[in-house]
C-alpha cells in the first residue's frame, strides 16, 4: 500500500511538472500568434490614424501608440489563455487525442485518489506525457494569414508616413503664418513704445494717435487664432487711420525748417556761428537746434559788430525762408534778428536774450511737429512692411496649398511655389519693377524701418541706392551719420525705394526725416530737385504711392460695385504690390 | 470482490475480446451490435433489438448465451399470450400422500439471458409483467415475490415494419432499456459469409468463455473505471440538450422532440463509456466514448412529436445534430 501510494506520489510529480511545462508552451506560442494579431490590429488602427491625420490633427504618436495598444492587448489575451493546469490538459489531450488520459490523472492527482486503477492511470498519462516534446508538439502552423496581413498594413503605414501629409503641410504653413503675424504684432508694439519714448512726458496729438493706432493694431494682431486676411484687414485699418491723419502741417513744418537750414548753410562769410545749428537742424536734431539757438542769443554780446550784423542777415534771411511755410517760426526768427539791433541803435541784452528764447522754442515746436509726421511715416512704413510680410507668408501657404492641390506634392515647381517669396521678386520684376530685394523684405522690415529715410535719401541724392536703402541697412545707418547722399547703393536694388510712375504726385517735393537714432538726417526727395537724374517728374520712391493707392482701391471697392468674390482678388493684387515693394 | 488493478483492465478487454470472437464465429458481421450488446451485458443492463425478421437476433441472443455459459430462454410474444405465461403461476400439485397444494412453477423468466422475441406484440398487461422483473429482478405471483436468478439479462426485439397488431411500448418500459440497437441487414460479402455457414451439414457452436461471474466482475471494474469531471458534464449537458426547453437544445430538437431524455439515458451514456474505455485498454473513459454511446443510450429516450413523424425525423438525426452542437468542453 505505501509503495504504490509513493508510486502514485511520484508519479503525480512527474505528472504536474509535465503538464506545467506543457502550459508554458501553450501560452508561449498562443501569445506569439495573439502577437501577430494584435499587430495587425494595432497596424490597422495606426493605418486609420494615418488616414485621419490626412483631414484632422493628429498627434504624431498616435499610430506608435495604437500599434503599441494593440500588441499589448494581444498579450494580455494570451496571457488569459490557457487558464490553468487542467484547462492545459485538456487541451492536450484534444489536440494529440490522448483520449482526456492527462484530465482524468489530473483530476486523480487533485482528488489525491490511490486506488490500483488511479495509479495505473496516472501512470498510463504520465508515460504519455514523457513522450511528448511540449515546444515542438504545441508548436502552430505560422499564422501565414495574419502575417501577410501584418506586413501589408506595416507597408502602408511606412507608405503613408513617407509620403507627404498635405494637412500637416497645410497646419505648419499656418504656424508660420501666425508666427510672422506675431513677429509683426512685437515689431509693432515696439514700435509704438519707440515712438512714446520718443515724445516724451508731453507727446503731440498726432504722437498720441500714432501710439494709440499702433498699440490697438498690435492687439488685434496679438489675438489668436488669427487669419492672415483678418491681420491684412486691421493693418488696412490700421493704415488708413494713420493715413487720415492731417501731416500738412508737419510737412509744412519740415519745409519751412529745410529752408531755414538752407538759408543758414548759405549765409555768406564767417558761417562758424549758425554752421552748427544750420546742421543739427539739417540732421533733425530740433532739440539741441534750438538750444543752440538759445546760447546763440547769449553769445552775441560777446560778438563783435561786423559778427553780429551777419547773423542778424543770416536770421532774417532764414526767418524769410522759414516764414512761407511757418510764419510763426519765421517771425520768431525776424524778431531774434531784429533784437540785435544795429550799430546805431544798441540791442537790449533782456530783450535780446527773450526774442532768441522765444526763436529757440518755435523752433522746437517746429521740430517736434516734424518728428511727429515723421513718427507717423515711420509707423505707416512699419504697418507696410508688416503687411508685406504676412502677405508673402499668406501667399506662400496658399501656393503651398495649390502646389498639393495640383497632385505633385513632390515635384519641385511645387516646393518652389510652398517658399512663395522666391517666387515673388519675377512677378514683381515682370511688372517692370526691379525687385531682387523682395525676399529679404520679411528680414528687413523692423530693423530697416529706422534708416528707410536715409535709403531714401541715398536714392534721391545718388540716384542708385533704392535697392540698397532695403537690404543693406546697416551699411546705410552708418553711412547716414555721415550726412545725406553718403549712403552707398549698390546695384538697382529693390524693396520700397524703387521709382515708379505716379503722374499724380507733385513735382519736386523734397522732404528732410531724421533718423530715429537722431544720427542724421536724410533728405526724401522726389522729383529731380536735389539732381536726380531721372528728369521725369512723375517718378515716385514706390512706397510713397502703394499706400495711397492701396487706399484708393479700397474706397474704390466700397464705391463702385464690385463682386463680393472679385474683391479679395482685388485686395490680394495690392497686397502682392504691397509685398513686392 | 476484490479490487482491480491494471492487470484487471488487461484481462477486462480480452474477455471481451473472446466472447466477440466466439459469437463471431457465429455471427457474421454485426459488430457493433454485438459490441453494444457485450457492453450492456457487462453493464447487467438490458437491450432492446429492432431489425426485420431473419438478420440473426434471436441467434445472437442464442450464441451469447452459449459463449457466456449462460441459462437462456425464449418467449415469443403475441397478443394472447399472459403474464403468467412468462412469469410462472401457482398450480395445485398432489404429493404422494395425496395431498394437494399450490405450488408455484417457474415462468420461462426465470433465466439468465431471455430473449422477449417481438416484444411489441404482446398486450401491455403482459409488457408491464415484464417491466417489474426488467426493474427489481423479481417476479410476484399471488403475493409471493421471487428472486430472478443473477444476472439476468432481456434481450428483447421488434420489428419496425409490422406494427399492425402490435402495442408499441410505453416509454417507462422503453427507458428501462439500457440500449436500443438497430440491427442492420448484412453486407454483401457477410451474406455470401452467411449463406457459406448455413447452407452446409457444418455447424458452429460457441465455446463458453465467461460466465456469470465474470460478466459481474467485469462490470464492476467497469464501474470502477475513473472519468474525468469535464467528460462526465459533457454526458450531463448532452442529455440535457434533448429537452426542447433547454438552452443548449440545437434546433432540430426544439423543432422535433416533445421529451428529452431521462437521467437513466445520461447513466447509460456514462457508463457505456466507461465498459467502451475498459474494452479498449484504457484506464479512463473520454469524450469519445461517451459519443459513442449517445445513440443506442438516447435514441430510444426521446419521445419525438408528430412534426418529426410527419416530416420522417429520426432520433439518429437528431442525435447526430446533438453531437454536432454540443461542445465537448466549455
Amino acid at each position: 500500500m505505501d509503495v504504490r501510494v509513493a508510486t502514485i506520489r511520484r508519479e503525480s510529480d512527474t505528472l504536474t511538472t509535465g503538464l506545467k511545462a506543457l502550459m508554458r508552451a501553450m501560452w508561449v506560442w498562443e501569445a506569439a500568434i495573439w502577437l501577430v494579431r494584435g499587430l495587425a490590429v494595432g497596424l490597422s488602427m495606426a493605418v486609420l490614424a494615418l488616414v485621419l491625420a490626412r483631414v484632422l490633427t493628429v498627434p504624431s504618436w498616435t499610430p506608435a501608440l495604437l500599434v503599441a495598444v494593440g500588441v499589448l492587448a494581444a498579450l494580455i489575451v494570451a496571457s488569459t489563455r490557457p487558464r490553468s493546469v487542467s484547462a492545459a490538459a485538456l487541451r492536450a489531450d484534444a489536440r494529440l487525442q490522448l483520449r482526456e488520459r492527462l484530465t482524468t490523472a489530473w483530476e486523480l492527482r487533485q482528488r489525491g485518489a490511490s486506488t490500483p486503477l488511479a495509479s495505473a492511470q496516472i501512470a498510463d498519462a504520465t508515460s504519455r506525457l514523457a513522450r511528448i516534446d511540449p515546444w515542438r508538439t504545441f508548436r502552430p502552423p505560422a499564422p501565414r494569414l495574419e502575417i501577410a496581413i501584418a506586413v501589408g498594413l506595416l507597408v502602408t503605414v511606412l507608405a503613408l508616413i513617407v509620403l507627404p501629409n498635405p494637412h500637416k503641410l497645410a497646419v505648419q504653413q499656418q504656424a508660420a503664418q501666425q508666427r510672422v503675424i506675431a513677429e509683426q504684432a512685437q515689431a509693432v508694439a515696439k514700435l509704438a513704445q519707440q515712438i512714446e519714448s520718443a515724445s516724451g512726458p508731453r507727446p503731440t496729438a498726432e504722437q498720441a494717435a500714432d501710439v494709440q493706432a499702433l498699440k490697438q493694431l498690435q492687439q488685434q494682431l496679438d489675438q489668436k487664432p488669427r487669419s492672415a486676411q483678418d491681420a491684412l484687414a486691421n493693418l488696412t485699418a490700421a493704415e488708413d487711420r494713420l493715413r487720415s491723419q492731417d501731416t500738412s502741417a508737419a510737412a509744412a513744418e519740415k519745409n519751412a525748417l529745410d529752408k531755414a537750414a538752407a538759408a543758414l548753410t548759405a549765409a555768406q562769410g564767417d558761417q562758424s556761428l549758425t554752421r552748427s545749428l544750420a546742421q543739427s537742424i539739417a540732421q533733425g536734431q530740433f532739440q539741441q537746434a534750438a538750444q543752440q539757438l538759445q546760447q546763440l542769443g547769449q553769445q552775441s554780446q560777446q560778438l563783435s559788430q561786423s559778427q553780429r550784423d551777419q547773423l542778424q542777415s543770416t536770421l532774417r534771411a532764414a526767418g524769410a525762408a522759414a516764414a512761407k511755410t511757418d510764419p510763426n517760426l519765421g517771425n520768431a526768427l525776424q524778431q531774434a534778428a531784429n533784437s540785435m539791433g544795429s550799430a546805431n541803435q544798441p540791442a537790449d541784452p533782456a530783450a535780446q536774450q527773450q526774442a532768441f528764447n522765444a526763436a529757440s522754442s518755435a523752433l522746437q515746436q517746429a521740430g517736434q511737429q516734424v518728428t511727429s509726421g515723421a513718427q507717423t511715416q515711420q509707423a505707416l512704413a512699419q504697418i507696410q512692411d508688416s503687411e508685406s510680410a504676412i502677405s508673402a507668408a499668406q501667399q506662400s501657404q496658399e501656393s503651398g496649398q495649390s502646389g498639393q492641390v495640383s497632385g505633385a506634392p513632390n515635384a519641385p515647381g511645387a516646393a518652389q511655389a510652398g517658399q512663395g517669396q522666391t517666387q515673388q521678386p519675377a512677378q514683381v520684376g515682370a511688372a517692370g519693377q526691379p525687385g531682387d530685394q523682395t525676399g529679404q523684405a520679411t528680414q528687413g522690415q523692423t530693423d530697416s524701418t529706422p534708416s528707410a529715410a536715409q535709403g531714401q535719401g541715398d536714392q534721391s541724392g545718388q540716384a542708385q541706392g533704392s535697392g540698397a536703402a532695403q537690404g543693406g541697412q546697416s551699411g546705410t545707418q552708418g553711412d547716414g551719420q555721415n550726412g545725406p547722399g553718403q549712403a552707398g547703393g549698390h546695384g538697382p536694388g529693390g524693396g520700397p525705394n524703387n521709382q515708379v510712375y505716379a503722374p499724380t504726385t507733385p513735382p519736386g517735393h523734397t522732404e528732410q526725416l531724421p533718423t530715429q537714432q537722431g544720427s542724421g538726417a536724410s533728405q526724401q526727395t522726389t522729383g529731380d530737385q536735389l539732381g536726380n537724374p531721372n528728369n521725369n517728374q512723375s517718378l515716385v520712391p514706390y512706397n510713397q504711392v502703394i499706400g495711397s493707392y492701396q487706399q484708393e482701391a479700397a474706397q474704390q471697392m466700397d464705391r463702385a460695385y464690385v463682386p463680393l468674390d472679385k474683391k479679395d482678388l482685388v485686395k490680394n493684387y495690392f497686397s502682392s504690390l504691397a509685398t513686392g515693394k | 470482490m476484490t479490487i482491480q488493478t491494471d492487470t484487471d483492465v488487461r484481462q477486462f478487454a480480452e474477455t471481451a475480446e473472446t466472447i466477440e470472437a466466439e459469437v463471431g464465429r457465429v455471427i457474421v458481421g454485426q459488430r457493433d451490435t454485438v459490441r453494444y450488446v457485450v457492453i450492456a451485458l457487462i453493464a447487467g443492463q438490458h437491450v432492446l433489438l429492432e431489425g426485420v425478421p431473419g438478420l440473426g437476433k434471436t441467434l445472437l441472443v442464442r450464441t451469447l448465451g452459449q459463449a457466456l455459459d449462460l441459462q437462456s430462454s425464449r418467449v415469443q410474444f403475441t397478443p394472447d399470450l399472459m403474464p403468467a405465461d412468462i412469469t410462472g403461476t401457482n398450480v395445485i400439485v398432489e404429493d404422494g400422500e395425496g395431498h394437494r397444494d399450490f405450488q408455484f412453477q417457474p415462468g420461462p423468466i426465470f433465466t439468465n439471458l431471455l430473449l422477449a422475441d417481438e416484444i411489441n406484440r404482446a398486450t401491455p398487461k403482459t409488457q408491464s409483467a415484464l417491466l417489474e422483473a426488467m426493474q427489481e429482478k423479481t417476479v410476484t405471483v399471488a403475493r409471493s415475490t421471487h428472486r430472478l436468478p443473477l444476472p439476468f439479462f432481456v434481450m428483447a426485439t421488434q420489428n419496425p415494419i409490422e406494427m399492425e397488431g402490435t402495442y408499441p411500448l410505453p416509454e417507462a418500459q422503453l427507458d428501462r432499456f439500457f440500449f436500443k440497437l438497430d440491427v442492420g441487414y448484412p453486407t454483401t460479402a457477410e451474406l455470401v459469409d452467411i449463406l457459406n455457414r448455413t447452407t452446409t451439414t457444418e455447424t458452429a457452436s460457441p465455446r463458453g468463455v465467461a460466465n456469470a461471474e465474470t460478466l459481474q466482475h467485469m462490470g464492476l471494474l467497469a464501474r470502477s473505471l475513473p472519468i474525468a469531471t469535464p467528460v462526465l458534464d459533457y454526458a450531463a449537458r448532452l442529455t440535457h440538450a434533448t429537452h426542447p426547453a433547454d438552452d443548449a437544445a440545437p434546433k432540430e430538437v426544439r423543432d422535433f422532440v416533445r421529451f428529452g431524455a431521462s437521467p437513466r439515458g445520461a447513466q447509460a451514456l456514462v457508463l457505456g463509456a466507461k465498459i467502451r474505455a475498459a474494452l479498449d485498454g484504457r484506464f479512463n473513459a473520454a469524450f469519445e466514448d461517451v459519443r459513442s454511446m449517445a445513440l443506442p443510450a438516447l435514441g430510444h429516450r426521446i419521445i419525438l412529436n408528430y412534426e418529426a413523424e410527419a416530416e420522417g425525423v429520426s432520433a439518429d438525426r437528431i442525435l447526430a445534430s446533438l453531437l454536432a452542437h454540443v461542445p465537448e468542453s466549455r
